[in-house]
Parts: C-alpha cells; structure tokens; sequence
C-alpha cells in the first residue's frame, strides 16, 4: 500500500524513504525472478516469453533505480539489458545479473540499519 | 482543485515515485498500467496532462501518441521512458509529444517538465477559446440570414471557400458583397493568411496600379520609397478586388496577366514577384453582358467568374430584415450606450414592406439612426426615416403613429441628428460619390465635404 501523500504528519523525508523500502523490496523480488528465468534456460539465453519477461524486469529496474536514489541499481540494470538485448551468452547475463543483485543487497543495507534503528 | 495528471506506464514501481515528486507540486496522480486502461481513463476524464512510457504491452506508446493528438489534442504528452535513442525522441516530438524524459529521472526535471506542459496545455486552450470567440465573427456565421436567398448563397460559398477558385460575388449595392468575400476566406484553407481589400472604384485613377502592384523607389513623382501592393501584402492569402468594374481597360489587362502567371512587376520596376493569391472579385454592373459587348475584358471576366455568386437583394430575402434589425440593435445600443431592446410592431411592419434599394447597408443606417434618436426602451415607427414609412405605406403595409398628440417641444429631434443621417445615407448609397450625393441632396460639394468633416463621416468597412 503506498504511503498517504496527504499525510500531514509524515514528513517528505520519510515519505520518500517508505518508498525506498517499497522499491527494494519490489526490486529484490524482481531479481529474483531474473535469476529463476536464466536458471530455467540453462545454457541459454531465455527466448520467447521468459526472454520478454526477463528484458522487461531489466527494463524496469534500469528506469527506476536512480529515481529512488540507488544510482548504481540504474547502471547495473542497463548493463543486463543491454547484455541481453546484445544477445551476449547465457554467462555472461549471469555476470550481469550477479552485479545487480549486489547493487540491490546494498541498497537493501543503506536502507536495514534505519529499519533496526526504528525497531530497536 | 487538484490538477490531475496521468502516468502510463506498467511498472508499479514507477507509481510512487511520480506521485510523490508531483504531489509536491500539487498534482493528483492517475496511473493506466497499459495504453488501453490510459485509453478508458481518458474517455471520461480530462487530466491536465499525461506522462507516457513508450514500451507498454499491447499498444505501445509511439501508436498512442498520435491517437493522443487526433482525440484528445488539448492534453499535453510528456515521453518518459528508459530508452535514449535519438531517433525515437524526434518521432516522439513530431508525433506531439511536448517533453523528452529519460529514466531514471530527476524529481525536480520531472516536475518541472509536467509544470511547463500543463502550462502550456492551459495557453492552447485559452488560444483556441479565444480564437473560436474570435472567429464566431467571421465565417459564414457573419452572415445573418434565414431566408432560402441567402442560405442558398452561402451553401454555393461554402463549397468555392473549400478550394482556391476565383469567385465572382454580385449583386446590387450594400447587400454584403465584402462581408461575404470575408466569410470565404475565413472559412478557406487560406484563413490564417492575409485578406486584402481593394476597392477598384475607390482608388484615383493615377494610385491604382501602384496600389495593385506596388512600385519601385523613384518610379514616379513622390514615389520616395519602394512599396509592396496589394498582390504582394495578399501573398499566401485572398485579395477582395471590390467593383472590379471600374477597373480601366489597360489594368483589366495586366490583371489578367498577374491571374494567369501569377507573377507581378511592380510600377518602375524590373524584377518578378511571384505571388500566391485567391482572387475574390465583386462588382454591381453586368459584368457578363459588360463582357460580351466589349465593355470589359471578356477573358477577365471569364478568368473572374469562374464560380458566380449572386447575393439577393434585402427585399428577396423574406423576414432577414428582422434579423438583422435585431442585430443591428443589439450592436448599436451597445455602441451608443442605449437600452433599446425591441422594435414596435408599426417599425417592424415598415421595416419588413420597405423595399430597401440601399439594401443591408441602408437598414444598418437607418437603425443606428433610430437608435440615437431614440429615448425609450424600443424603436418606434417614428424613429425610421420617412421614405421607410412612406414606402411601407405605399407597399400596403399600415404605419400608425403610436404618438397619439402632436409632437410635443421635446420630441423635436435636433436639426443636426436628422442632418447627418441624410448626409450619410446619401453618401452610402452612392458609395461616396460626394459629386453624385451633392447633386441629390441639391448642395454643393465644398457643403458637402464640410459636412463630413463636421460629422465625423466615414464608410463602414462592414457592409458594401
């Protein structure tokens, strides 16, 4: 459920940071998927609707990832997206993918110690 | 209230983010997941802007694009999306897009972007609000009329003002040859460029051709500089050659050359210009029967007349009168500072039986004369000039007098009221002929001109 905008009492910082905390989650998710798509084409690249889906998530994390302030997620994502639509080797999206899902278990970090710090 | 604005997109993710930033700057967000979700949303909501990712299922956001700007041009369009090819971003902005955005996006530039469109779509509207009022003036709606006459007459103008061809307007003095001339070009697709009215009577003889053609620098004596005439200023748009009649014989053949070439030369000069223009022409004369006995140019005239209008004279037009007595009182209360809001049943029956040889330009003198004479709230029979009783009378209709005693001391209008009317109406009726209006008023014309000086006298531009 996304965070009232019309919260008075909650101030834009935070606002903005519950979406943070939405977005990564979401992201995390996202590069989840990617791994069981490649994982499932084995030696290959994912073709047809696996290939689609895997582009779009690529896609999607490239044009979202700095707006929410994770820069590095933005770069990582367009480096699988190009990889795949550059119709590199099942490896080497398997490279790819690995730098962005440690782009997302970093941003997940910056954003943990507030979480733990809230609920200590 | 809230603006709306709608983001097209189907990445969830994306929603927060754009409606926090937006939210900021006092906007409402809408999300469509796919452009036919955006397609629903938009049939019944009118947001102040939309905010559209071109990589959608289904139907992507490069085909949406110029559906936006067929449906619903009023709604501006700013791309965002993740792709960064040149080449998409010119189509997205031929297409109508009004903003470029890459993803990921900097909040501010977004809602910068979305504040500059909405903008911008709020000026697009105000425009063409604007020019709708505007045009309301113009156009065939310019023309008030419900009579078989003259609704035939703008059905024929209706179809030559959907192409370029030479019109030929006739019909007899003051029955709105220029408003008519002006209602083609307003509803051509010549509209937005220049309208040129020339009257070929009006001009001396030794200014015509300059004021046709233009001249150059030293040409003649006084010709201290070099001029664009008419042909040249109607470039791209219409030029209205009234009483293209009295035009001499030497110009009807240089006309005919600037018709057929469609190039000029200006007095004194060398150079060609070549020109784009529609040629609307009018004229009072029998300029066919003109052409067959020699009088005028009969390859001119056939040039000219390639779609005849005849527009009736007021007296063939049923109850027009009426309606254009209504307008012309409208108007000219206003303008007089007036609260004159009907006409009295014996001035509208002489209204409706006077013949009306000076046509629509005589009702409009005779109502603004009514209406400055006028102190009540209507305008009586009394009010009209005496031939238009008169004639009413002699035409079977019935005038009363509605002043049951004598005319009392302050019911004498001044001398100077009636004056000026008479002086008017004479001049417009032989369209400012001061040699011809004096002959037929009996004054001279050194009286005459002191008259207009006197008066504050001038032609309506309005009415032919």
């Amino acid at each position: 459920m996304l965070p009232d905008v019309n919260d008075k009492t909650a101030d834009r910082n935070e606002r903005f940071r519950q979406l943070q905390k939405m977005f990564i989650g979401a992201a995390v998710d996202d590069v989840s998927e990617m791994g069981a798509l490649l994982e499932a084409a084995g030696d290959a690249t994912p073709g047809g609707d696996a290939g689609a889906r895997f582009r779009k998530l690529a896609h999607d994390l490239r044009g979202t990832g700095g707006g929410y302030e994770f820069p590095a997620i933005s770069d990582t994502a367009a480096q699988v997206e190009d990889s795949y639509l550059a119709e590199s080797s099942a490896e080497a999206l398997r490279q790819s993918l690995a730098l962005l899902r440690g782009a997302v278990d970093d941003a997940r970090r910056v954003l943990e110690p507030e979480a733990e710090r809230v609920s200590e | 209230m809230t603006e709306k604005v709608l983001l097209v997109d189907d990445d969830p993710k994306l929603v927060g983010l754009v409606q926090h930033h937006l939210a900021e700057e006092g906007f409402e967000t809408i999300w469509a997941a796919s452009g036919e979700e955006a397609i629903d949303i938009l049939a019944q909501e009118t947001p102040a802007a939309v905010i559209l990712d071109l990589l959608l299922p289904g139907i992507s956001g490069l085909e949406l694009l110029p559906r936006f700007q067929t449906d619903w041009p009023q709604t501006p369009v700013v791309v965002l999306t993740a792709q960064g090819d040149l080449n998409k971003v010119v189509e997205c902005m031929q297409l109508g897009a009004v903003d470029y955005l890459h993803k990921p996006f900097d909040g501010t530039r977004l809602a910068t972007s979305v504040r500059n469109a909405t903008t911008q779509g709020q000026l697009k509207a105000k425009v063409e609000s604007l020019t709708t009022e505007l045009r309301k003036g113009e156009g065939f709606d310019a023309i008030i009329g419900e009579s078989a006459a003259v609704q035939k007459c703008i059905t024929l103008m209706r179809r030559a003002a959907a192409s370029d061809i030479a019109v030929l307007l006739g019909g007899e003095s003051g029955t709105g040859k220029e408003v008519a001339a002006r209602a083609i070009h307003a509803e051509s697709g010549r509209r937005t460029g220049p309208f040129i009215a020339v009257n070929c009577g009006a001009i001396p003889e030794g200014l015509i051709e300059s004021e046709l053609f233009g001249h150059e620098k030293g040409s003649f004596t006084g010709a201290t500089h070099s001029r664009a005439g008419c042909f040249e200023l109607a470039d791209g748009g219409t030029i209205f050659l009234d009483e293209i009649g009295e035009l001499r014989s030497d110009l009807q053949v240089r006309l005919l050359r600037v018709l057929q070439e469609h190039m000029i030369t200006r007095v004194g000069g060398e150079k060609e210009h070549k020109i784009d223009v529609r040629v609307i022409a009018a004229t009072n004369r029998d300029l066919k029967t003109e052409a067959a006995s020699g009088e005028f140019r009969e390859d001119l005239y056939y040039r000219l007349a390639v779609f005849p209008v005849e527009l009736p004279p007021l007296r063939e037009r049923d109850n027009d009168s009426l309606l254009l007595t209504a307008a012309f009182v409208l108007r000219f209360a206003e303008r007089h500072g007036k609260t004159i809001d009907g006409v009295s049943p014996e001035a509208r029956r002489a209204l409706q039986t006077y013949s009306w040889p000076g046509n629509v330009r005589e009702l409009e003198n005779v109502v603004e004369r009514a209406i400055v004479l006028e102190d009540g709230n209507s305008i009586c029979a009394d009010s009209l000039p005496i031939e238009v009783r008169q004639g009413a009378a002699a035409n079977g209709g019935e005038i009363v007098d509605n002043r049951a005693a004598p005319v009392s001391r302050e019911e004498i209008v001044s001398f100077e009221v009636e004056e000026r009317q008479i002086i008017l109406r004479a001049l417009e009726l032989t369209q400012w002929n001061v040699q011809e209006a004096s002959n037929r008023l009996g004054l001279g014309r050194a009286t005459i001109y002191r008259k207009i000086e006197r008066y504050g006298l001038k032609a309506n531009p309005n009415v032919v």
